[in-house]
């Protein structure tokens, strides 16, 4: 493995590739792997009860009187009465947006668990992914400086390599 | 009494620790050794001062002696023995004097553990930096979080007895302290930075050092969260362990930069590189630590510990202020000599794995601090009010968490400077296959959903490659080869797999549905029978409850109401059946109104949440390993040395100059 | 370390000695970015410390309401009494909408103060209040009033749909519906100068423009 080559620059080429550990060896499991998520992703879910769609839009909205709580997680009569509300509204066919909007307008936006992704909201949304952005853009411009100075750096001589082959015959080998 | 003895002992903390510092500071300045020296000494009269306080403090609680005002406010004659004893951390100056006792025993056992190394300037001001923290929680003590009030009682007067949540489960005498060591701990390692950075001396020797107490911090704080997790799952009863609030974003934010933090300082121990990172990850640990503090208990954003309003906010938001303009202006000041004097030859080679650890926790704490304070920001900005809840989190996370989970795979079998692609493709077949196995396994059990069955699919590669290290290891050196902090650290990353399993499986199926039940009757749901038997009432002696007994497919379990006497609040206590593979938890949502009434309650039904615990275990297991020192064939000198070089800038040589890695089994 | 070392060795070939101390480089003249990027991390950090340090404590904050400036929800039920109450038949009047419960301390606070507004405004009739109670049996509002005074409607029953329409956070809070039927106040906690003053600012408003 690398031992072989101590640390050098891209002087040497690489040794020949292993047969059996390319990637002919690695297309069952890929392959495998791929299928299994395509099809546990595709396949339908198991049915959720009327219960379990009034709680699941209940945790999107927030406890008014609670602290940082959603009304599906409290225990607090104000999200006791948030939960039946949603029960009625999703029982008269009101969709999730329409039930969410019913909660804007009466308690302000901070009912609301998911910042929007519009206005002063977005940014939240927006900020990590820029950032992200940028730190893969400095690691990118980082190796391409680093990778620069050491090609234009200095190269081992024959010196240095006796050097290194005489350290390493007498370092005990620990790997196969 | 107690109130003078505790008095006393902050004023024995405080001028100890203001007089230490000046010490210091003088011997410093001129150099003069035997100053330096005798700082140590007051780290001592430190922990003495910290030391009567709690003294004094139990003694007060366990008296119920009202004439103190912490005892006053928060404590009771019905409070049941261990939860007198855990009082003492119920509540704002209580929680600060716990702080001040875990940070000076710290400071006593730092200036005993280097006693032989006193006069050495970078202990010296390693102590002096802790000295000043010391200094700060004093002050605190001394003023807006005084626990020592005195306050005239009247006759038969009897307290209110802690909020009584915190009553309700054995858990509330660990979770506080075992979190506190860990949130503290990571002082140790910032003074000494603070001091290599002062000093110059920005190698790798106060990083051997400071190894031990970081993961033990480390380790701890692992615990305290775990902990938080579970009290919120039994004791809070609202089905689930983890809510993104204020509180437990304020613990997990320093855990995220310090696991960083120690992976990173491995890559700047072998090759000396990353330093920045290292130093920056490290002051945002312990500044996190501040703020989180600050966040909590300031008020300013709505959160359970912010129990009382009190003028301990802008104090705390002043020491973050100090912290921060000194951790950057020494990292910028010193900037020159954090260079590495190599480079990161490579993205595909365990540094690179590093650098993409330290760019995912960083992007980690990221998100989880701007989705905490956005709010305030928001309101700051134009006044609007939104909030930030549980699916911003989430969302943002997921990602996240997948990401690290391929990095846990990989990283391991990388080799330092250089790894070709075949070598990656030999070496991971097998974990590959372990995770193909782990998704089959679920996919046969009926699990759905992208991100639930990618977190399967990583978590087995990444245990694959874990598995992979310890049986190598193990082959080589026997049972040594499970501890030595590679093999630990392997360990450790099979308890976060096990844990990010759980949390995929149980956020992804859970399931939960409230349930009217009249005596007798049962109901199913989820494949699950829930029968009600009737309730019972119990009178205990700072509380009266009502127990409803349900029984969950045939075994009896008694969820609960208790009413607390004073200020009548009601609390919850849910039930929860655990199995490996699935978690039944019912709480009682209202009791009925006749005997023969029907009842009201809740049921959750979550698989694998026993795994996070166990996982948890695992990881604290894990680090106790990795502290257990490996086989290492040249441990680093104590303190690295610049080293002039004619014409140049001060190089840093590590004494250690042997070419084979020191501390680690070369096959990684 | 000396791996570095060796590589950083000088470009010279001709040394040809196995063991020439290795010697380094001069190092590439630092772009001295270090320096910048503290300065602007700190820059940030300071002005996210400015905003920590001017927010007020959550449980100070002002009390906004979305509702203040749109019509008034529709508010219907039966009082304690029995009798049937809609605000609509308030239309031309003052109504101070007030939710509270018996077992909240700052309602039993606000009490009074209420009872003093309702009388000095019952001789001209301009200005009546409403109360709807919150999670409470009819026995205990009937008691509440009868220790605390105050003869006006009482809605109690199922006010669940009543208080969302509200946006109701927590009790106390009182809403002051003005003639045209639009909420224009709303009060966490009443006085009854603070009523007044909302009244007689909107009287102000209605009559200034004429």
């Amino acid at each position: 493995m690398t031992a072989k080559e101590p640390g050098r620059s891209d002087a040497r080429p690489a040794p020949p590739a292993r047969q059996g550990s390319g990637w002919l060896a690695w297309a069952p499991v890929l392959v495998l792997a791929v299928a299994l998520l395509a099809f546990g992703s595709l396949r339908p879910r198991p049915p959720t009860t009327d219960a379990e769609r009034v709680n699941a839009i209940a945790l999107l909205i927030k406890c008014p009187q609670c602290v940082s709580q959603s009304a599906g997680a409290s225990d607090a009569e104000v999200s006791r009465q948030i939960r039946l509300d949603i029960a009625k509204r999703m029982s008269e066919g009101q969709s999730e947006e329409e039930i969410q909007d019913y909660f804007r307008e009466r308690y302000g936006d901070e009912i609301l668990l998911t910042p929007s992704a519009s206005g002063v909201g977005g940014v939240v949304w927006a900020l990590p992914v820029v950032a992200l952005v940028c730190a893969m853009a400095g690691l990118v411009a980082a190796f391409r400086r680093w990778r620069r100075t050491a090609e234009d750096g200095p190269r081992a001589t024959i010196a240095d390599e006796t050097i290194v082959s005489r350290a390493l015959q007498t370092t005990p080998q620990d790997h196969p | 009494m107690n109130s003078a003895l505790g008095v006393a002992g902050i004023v024995l903390g405080l001028l100890g620790s203001i007089c230490g510092i000046v010490v210091l500071a003088i011997g410093l300045r001129r150099g003069n050794a035997a100053l330096i020296r005798s700082g140590r000494s007051y780290a001592w009269l430190v922990l003495g001062g910290a030391v009567l306080c709690a003294v004094a403090m139990q003694r007060a609680l366990l008296t119920d002696d009202f004439t103190v005002s912490f005892v006053h406010d928060h404590s009771a004659t019905t409070t049941p023995g261990v939860f007198k004893f855990a009082t003492m951390w119920a509540a704002l100056e209580g929680s600060i004097l716990l702080w001040t006792l875990v940070l000076a025993s710290y400071t006593a056992i730092v200036g005993w553990r280097e006693r032989t190394r006193t006069d050495d300037p970078l202990v010296g001001w390693a102590l002096l930096v802790m000295l000043v923290v010391c200094a700060f929680f004093f002050l605190l003590l001394a003023g807006p979080a005084n626990p020592f009030g005195t306050v005239a009682i009247p006759e038969g007067y009897d307290g209110p007895g802690p909020n009584p949540l915190l009553q309700n489960h054995i858990l509330m005498a660990f979770h506080p302290p075992v979190l506190y060591l860990g949130y503290v701990g990571f002082t140790v390692p910032f003074a000494y930075a603070i001091g290599a950075l002062i000093t110059g001396r920005v190698g790798e020797g106060w990083l051997a050092g400071t190894r031990r107490w970081t993961l033990f911090s480390w380790a701890c704080l692992t615990a305290g969260i775990i902990m938080g997790a579970w009290w919120s799952y039994e004791v809070l009863g609202w089905g689930g362990y983890w809510a993104w609030d204020p509180v437990e974003n304020a613990s997990f934010l320093p855990w995220l930069t310090g696991t960083a933090y120690i992976h990173s300082v491995m890559v700047q121990e072998r090759r000396g590189m990353l330093r920045v990172w290292n130093l920056s990850l490290l002051c945002a640990t312990f500044s996190l630590t501040i703020l989180g503090t600050f966040l909590t208990r300031s008020g300013v954003i709505e959160s359970v510990h912010a129990f009382s309003e009190s003028g301990i906010g802008p104090m705390i938001l002043g020491f973050f202020t100090l912290i921060v303009v000194v951790s950057v202006g020494l990292i910028g000041w010193r900037g020159d000599r954090l260079r590495a004097p190599g480079r990161i030859d490579s993205p595909l080679s365990r540094e690179g794995a590093f650098l993409a650890n330290n760019i995912l926790f960083g992007a980690f704490a990221f998100v989880v601090l701007l989705g905490t304070v956005f709010p305030l920001i928001v309101e700051a900005s134009n006044g609007e009010r939104i909030s930030v809840g549980v699916p911003y989190f989430n969302r943002m996370s997921t990602p996240i968490g997948l990401t690290l989970l391929f990095l846990m795979a990989v990283a391991p079998v990388l080799p330092w400077r250089k790894a070709s692609g075949e070598l990656l493709r030999h070496r991971l077949l097998v974990p590959a296959w372990v995770g193909a196995g782990a998704l089959a396994i679920a996919v046969l059990l009926g699990a759905t959903g992208l991100s639930a069955l990618l977190a399967f699919l990583l978590g087995g590669f990444a245990a694959g490659a874990a598995g992979r290290q310890l049986v190598l290891a193990t082959r080589r050196q026997g049972w040594r080869g499970l501890v030595g902090r590679a093999n630990g650290g392997m360990i450790v990353h099979i308890g976060v797999i096990l844990i990010a399993v759980a949390i995929a499986a149980s956020t992804a199926y859970g399931r939960q549905t409230e349930m009217k039940l009249a005596p007798g009757q049962s109901a199913e749901f989820a494949g699950h029978t829930f029968v009600y038997r009737g309730t019972e009432q119990r009178l205990l002696s700072n509380r009266d409850v009502v127990e409803a007994t349900i029984e969950i497919d045939g075994s009896t379990y008694a969820p609960a109401l208790s009413r607390f006497r004073f200020g009548s609040t009601i609390i919850g206590t849910p039930s929860v059946a655990s199995t490996p593979r699935q978690d039944v938890a019912v709480t009682l949502l209202e009791l009925p109104a006749t005997a023969d009434g029907v009842v009201s309650i809740r049921v959750f039904v979550q698989p694998l949440i026993m795994w996070l615990w166990i996982g948890g275990g695992i990881m604290v297991f894990g680090t106790a390993m990795a502290i257990v020192p490996g086989r290492r064939r040249n441990p680093l000198a104590a303190v690295s040395a610049p080293i002039e070089v004619a014409g140049h800038d001060e190089i840093e040589v590590a004494v250690d100059d042997d070419p084979a890695p020191s501390g680690v089994p070369a096959e990684v | 370390m000396t791996e570095s070392a060796t590589t950083e060795s000088s470009k010279t070939d001709e040394v040809g000695e196995a063991d020439v101390p290795a010697r380094p480089t001069a190092r590439p003249t630092a772009r001295r970015s270090t320096p910048w990027i503290a300065a602007t991390v700190g820059v940030v950090l300071l002005l996210f410390i400015g905003v920590l340090a001017t927010r007020k404590p959550s449980d100070q904050k002002g009390i906004s309401s979305p509702l203040v400036g749109k019509a008034v929800p529709p508010l219907a039920g039966t009082t304690i009494d029995g009798k049937p109450f809609n605000i609509d038949d308030y239309r031309g009047r003052y109504v101070v909408v007030n939710f509270f419960a018996t077992w909240c301390v700052p309602c039993i606070q606000e009490h009074p103060e209420l009872v003093a507004f309702q009388e000095q405004h019952a001789a001209t009739g301009d200005a009546v209040v409403v109360s709807v109670a919150f999670n409470d049996t009819e026995e205990n509002i009937r008691a509440f009033f009868a220790t605390n005074g105050g003869n006006w409607p009482v809605i109690g029953g199922d006010t669940g749909p009543t208080i969302l329409d509200f946006g109701v956070v927590k009790v106390p809070e009182s809403y002051v519906v003005s003639p045209s039927r639009q909420v224009v106040a709303k009060f966490t906690g009443v006085t009854t100068a603070g009523l007044n003053e909302v009244m007689a600012d909107i009287n102000k408003q209605i009559s200034g423009p004429r």
